[in-house]
C-alpha cells in the first residue's frame, strides 16, 4: 500500500535536513507499529520518500512524503490515527493523508515545475516611502531579508532570506 | 525571533543551536521553581550522545517544580556571532540566558573540554573564577570522570561532585528548590549542597579533608530513563543505549574506568528486557547499543540479545555491542546479534608483544586473536579494526616490531580468507597515565617520542590491506599534561582560553601553539607532568577516596613490572582491592 502524507514544517523542524526527515518519519512509523516496507538490497532502506528536498531554514505550509507499507484499509486507518496523534504531540502537523491507488503516478512524477517567487520586504520604517529608498535602506543592513515563496504542484512555503547572498541576476519589475 | 533565524542562516548546521527534538518533558522555565542547566562542553552531537547527561536530565525533570535544560559548546562561527552582536547566550530548550539558571552542572568526560567550559561561562557573562562570582551568579558544579583529578579546574568551580550522580543529583535539585523557596543566599546554598554525598566546595574544603566518591549500590534500583529525547538531527551515537553493567571485571592496568567504576555491578536480565522494550517502543530507534566496559562479560548477554531479536527483528532493530572481549563465546554471540545488520568489529589488542600485554594485564593471546580473525573473515566480515596503545609502561624492547608483525599476520589472514575487499584497520592511541590506575605513577612519552613512534609505524606498515589511524600527537600530549596536574594548571587553561583555544579534542580546531604560549606565559613547565612519579610522593588527587586502596594500586604496579597477571574480579568472594564491601 502506498500513501502520501501532507505535513507542515514550522519552528525548529525547519532546520533539519532532507535525510533527517526520512529518519524521523521512520522512527515515528515504528512507534505506531506501522509495517513499513524496505528495499531488498544488501543494505535495506525504508521506502519513504520526500520527492522534492527542501532547503534548510524554510518553513512550509505543505510538504509531502510518500511511503509504502504492508497494511489493509482498516488497519491503516487505525495506524494513521495513532500516527497523527503522536506527530501532533511532537509538533509535527499532519494535515492530510491519501491512499494511492494502484497504477497511479509517484509523487515525484506529478510535479511539473517548481517556481520561486520573491515578494515583499519586511519591516521597512514608515519614513522610507519610495522604492529606491527601500532598497537603499536594506542594502545598509548586513543582511537583506526578503520573503521567498516556492511553488510546485501543491506545496507552498516561505523563509527569511539573505537576498544579497544570491549569486544571480536580479530583475526588478 | 527574526534575529535568531537571521543568525542561524549564517552558520554551519543551525540545528545544533535550534534542535528539533521529540519526547521532551512538558516543562518550562519557571521563576518560582528551581531551574537547573546541564552542560556537556562539546558540540550538540557529541553532548547528546552522552548517557550520563541524559540520565541526569531525566532525573531532574521528573522532580516537581524543577526544570532542567541543556547547553552545549558553540562552534567558532556561532561564538563570533554571539560576541559580535553582544547577544545573550541561551539554553537549548527554554532559550533563556544562562545567568537565569540557579545551578549549572558541567560534565567533564576528559580534560580537553576545559577551554570550552570556560568559553560557555564567558559567553554567559559569568565570572570565570569561583572567587569572583556574586550573589546573582548561578552556582557552577563539575562532575564526570575527569573530576577524579579536579585540581586543574577547581578554581573555576563552586562545587565538585565525585562519583556516580544518580542519587546525589536528586538531592542537589531538591536542596536548590527548597533553598530558593526559603530565599537563602548563594553561600548558604553552597554550604547546604556540600552536605550531599560526593559534593565538596574547593574553597571550603579543609586541608586533609577527604572526599568519598559516590557509588550506586544496585543498578536495578535506578529507574530507567523515562523520556529519551530523540533528536531530529543526526548525533554521534544515534541510538538507544542500555547500560548492562557498571565496572569491569578485567582490571587492565591503564584503564581509569576499570578502577573508578569498581565494584562490578550487573543489571538483572528482567530489568534489561523491560528497559530495552520501553526505550525502543518510546523512541522508534532502529538500533540499540548494549553498553558496559566489557559487554561480553555480561552473564545474560545471549538471552538478552535473543529476546531483543525475537521482539524487534521484524521492526529491523539491530543490536550493537561495543567493548567486546575476544573469546569463543563472543564469536558465537555475533551470529545471534548481527542478524539485522553487520556492524564493524573491533579487537582491542592494546599491545603487540605478550610481555607488554602481561604487564598491562590484558588477557589477549596472539594465537587466539589470529584464530578469531580467521573465523570472522570466514563468517563474511570484510573489515576488522585492531586497537593498539603505544608508549605503555614496561613495554617490550621490540614492541614496535611485534605490533607490526601482528598486524601483518592479521592482514595476511584477512586477504587470504576475505579476499581483495578485506580490510584491517589498525588504530593507535598514546598511553596517558590517569589518576587512580596502577600506572598513575608511570611516565608518558614526550611529544617528539610520540611523533617518532607514529612516523615509524606509518613507514613500516606497507601492506595495502591495512589502513592506519592514529590519535593526534599534540592533543594526546596536552591530555597527558593535564591529567595529573594540580591547581597551577588553571592559569594555563585560562590563558589558553583567552588566547582562543577551543574544541581541543577536535584536530581541525586544535591549536597547540596557543597552549605552548599559555604554558610559557603562566610559567608552568609542561614536561614535568609526564615524568615518572615516586610512589611515596603526595598526589594532587589523594584527598579523593574511590574505595580501591592505594596499596592495591602499588601492588598492581609491582606486578606489572614482573609481568604478573591479576585474576578477573569475582565480587562474591574477592575483597582484595577494597572496592567491594
Amino acid at each position: 500500500m502506498r500513501l502520501f502524507l501532507g505535513f507542515k514544517v514550522k519552528g525548529d523542524l525547519k532546520w533539519i535536513s532532507h535525510i533527517e526527515y526520512i529518519r524521523l518519519f521512520e522512527r515515528m512509523f515504528k512507534r505506531v507499529d506501522m509495517n513499513i516496507l524496505y528495499s531488498r538490497g544488501f543494505n535495506p532502506h525504508p521506502k519513504i520518500k520526500l520527492p522534492v528536498p527542501k532547503s534548510i531554514g524554510i518553513e512550509s505550509e505543505a510538504e509531502y512524503c510518500e511511503f509504502e507499507c504492508d497494511h489493509d484499509d482498516e488497519q491503516i486507518k487505525r495506524v494513521m490515527k495513532e500516527l497523527i496523534k503522536l506527530m501532533n504531540k511532537n509538533w509535527i502537523d499532519i494535515f492530510k493523508y491519501v491512499i494511492v491507488k494502484e497504477g497511479e503516478k509517484a509523487l515525484s512524477k506529478r510535479i511539473d515545475f517548481i517556481k520561486y517567487r520573491f515578494y515583499g520586504i519586511i519591516g521597512v520604517p514608515e519614513i522610507v516611502k519610495d522604492f529606491k529608498g527601500v532598497i537603499e535602506y536594506y542594502l545598509k543592513d548586513d543582511m537583506l531579508e526578503m520573503k521567498v515563496e516556492r511553488d510546485f504542484s501543491f506545496s507552498k512555503f516561505s523563509r527569511e532570506f539573505d537576498f544579497k547572498s544570491v549569486d544571480r541576476e536580479i530583475i526588478l519589475k | 525571533m527574526k534575529s535568531t533565524v537571521k543568525k542561524l542562516l549564517q552558520i554551519e548546521k543551525p540545528s545544533r543551536y535550534a534542535p528539533f527534538e521529540i519526547n521532551l518533558p512538558e516543562k518550562d522555565f519557571s521563576e518560582d521553581g528551581a531551574n537547573i542547566l546541564l552542560s556537556y562542553p562539546d558540540s550538540y552531537e557529541v553532548g547528546m550522545s552522552n548517557l550520563g547527561l541524559r540520565i541526569l536530565f531525566d532525573i531532574a525533570n521528573r522532580i516537581e517544580d524543577v526544570f532542567c535544560d541543556r547547553i552545549f559548546a558553540p562552534f567558532p562561527d556561532m561564538e563570533s556571532l554571539y560576541r559580535g552582536k553582544n547577544e545573550d547566550f541561551v539554553s537549548v530548550q527554554a532559550k533563556r540566558p544562562l545567568r537565569d539558571f540557579d545551578l549549572i552542572g558541567f560534565s567533564f568526560q576528559y580534560e580537553l573540554l576545559y577551554t570550552n567550559f570556560l568559553n560557555i561561562l564567558d559567553l554567559a557573562d559569568i565570572p570565570l573564577r569561583a572567587g569572583d562570582r556574586k550573589e546573582d551568579d548561578p552556582i557552577i558544579i563539575g562532575g564526570g570522570p575527569a573530576m577524579f583529578n579536579p585540581c586543574p579546574v577547581e578554581p573555576f568551580l563552586d562545587l565538585v561532585f565525585i562519583g556516580e550522580a544518580e542519587e546525589s543529583f536528586k538531592d542537589i535539585n531538591e536542596i536548590i528548590l527548597k533553598s530558593k523557596r526559603e530565599s537563602r543566599d548563594r553561600d548558604e546554598i553552597i554550604k547546604r549542597l556540600i552536605e550531599v554525598p560526593g559534593v565538596y566546595s574547593p574553597a571550603l574544603r579543609k586541608k586533609d579533608e577527604k572526599v568519598k566518591a559516590v557509588i550506586v549500590d544496585d543498578l536495578n534500583e535506578i529507574s530507567g530513563i523515562k523520556n529519551w529525547v530523540v533528536s531530529g538531527q543526526s548525533i554521534v551515537h544515534d541510538r538507544v543505549v542500555l547500560e548492562l553493567m557498571r565496572g569491569c571485571p578485567n582490571g587492565c592496568r591503564f584503564c581509569q574506568a576499570g578502577y573508578i567504576d569498581r565494584p562490578l555491578r550487573v543489571r538483572s536480565l528482567e530489568n534489561c528486557k523491560k528497559t530495552s522494550e520501553y526505550l525502543l517502543d518510546n523512541t522508534g530507534y532502529e538500533e540499540i547499543s548494549l553498553t558496559s566496559l566489557s559487554t561480553g562479560d555480561y552473564p545474560h548477554i545471549r538471552e538478552l540479545c535473543e529476546h531483543i531479536n525475537e521482539k524487534y527483528y521484524k521492526k529491523r532493530v539491530s543490536i550493537s555491542l561495543p567493548s567486546l572481549r575476544i573469546n569463543s563465546d563472543t564469536i558465537e554471540l555475533l551470529d545471534e546479534v548481527l542478524k539485522v545488520r553487520k556492524s564493524g568489529l573491533t579487537f582491542a589488542c592494546e599491545a603487540g608483544s605478550q610481555s607488554t600485554r602481561d604487564a598491562i594485564n590484558k588477557k589477549v593471546f596472539r594465537d587466539d586473536l589470529l584464530d578469531k580473525i580467521r573465523e570472522v573473515f570466514k563468517k563474511g566480515w570484510k573489515t576488522v579494526k585492531l586497537y593498539f596503545m603505544t608508549g605503555l609502561p614496561f613495554e617490550d624492547e621490540n614492541e614496535l616490531d611485534e605490533v607490526i608483525s601482528l598486524i601483518e599476520d592479521c592482514a595476511f589472514l584477512a586477504r587470504k580468507i576475505g579476499g581483495r575487499r578485506a580490510r584491517i584497520i589498525a588504530s593507535f592511541s598514546t598511553f596517558i597515565p590517569k589518576p587512580f590506575t596502577p600506572f598513575q605513577w608511570s611516565s608518558m612519552m614526550d611529544l617528539p617520542q610520540i611523533k617518532e613512534r607514529t612516523k615509524k609505524l606509518l613507514g613500516n606498515i606497507k601492506n595495502r590491506t591495512v589502513s592506519i589511524k592514529w590519535h593526534d600527537a599534540e592533543t594526546s600530549a596536552l591530555e597527558g599534561y593535564m591529567a595529573r596536574a594540580g591547581n597551577e594548571m588553571a592559569d594555563v587553561i585560562e590563558c589558553a582560553f583567552k588566547a582562543g583555544a577551543r574544541f581541543d579534542g577536535w584536530t581541525d580546531h586544535f591549536d597547540f601553539k596557543k597552549w605552548e604560549q599559555a604554558f610559557a606565559r603562566s610559567g608552568v613547565e609542561k614536561e614535568k607532568y609526564i615524568k615518572r612519579i615516586d610512589v611515596n610522593q603526595k598526589l594532587p588527587w589523594d584527598f579523593i577516596e574511590i574505595g580501591v586502596k592505594k596499596e592495591f594500586l602499588i601492588k598492581e604496579l609491582e606486578k606489572a613490572e614482573n609481568r604478573e597477571s591479576t585474576k578477573s574480579c569475582d565480587t562474591s568472594k574477592c575483597r582484595v582491592c577494597g572496592a567491594c564491601k
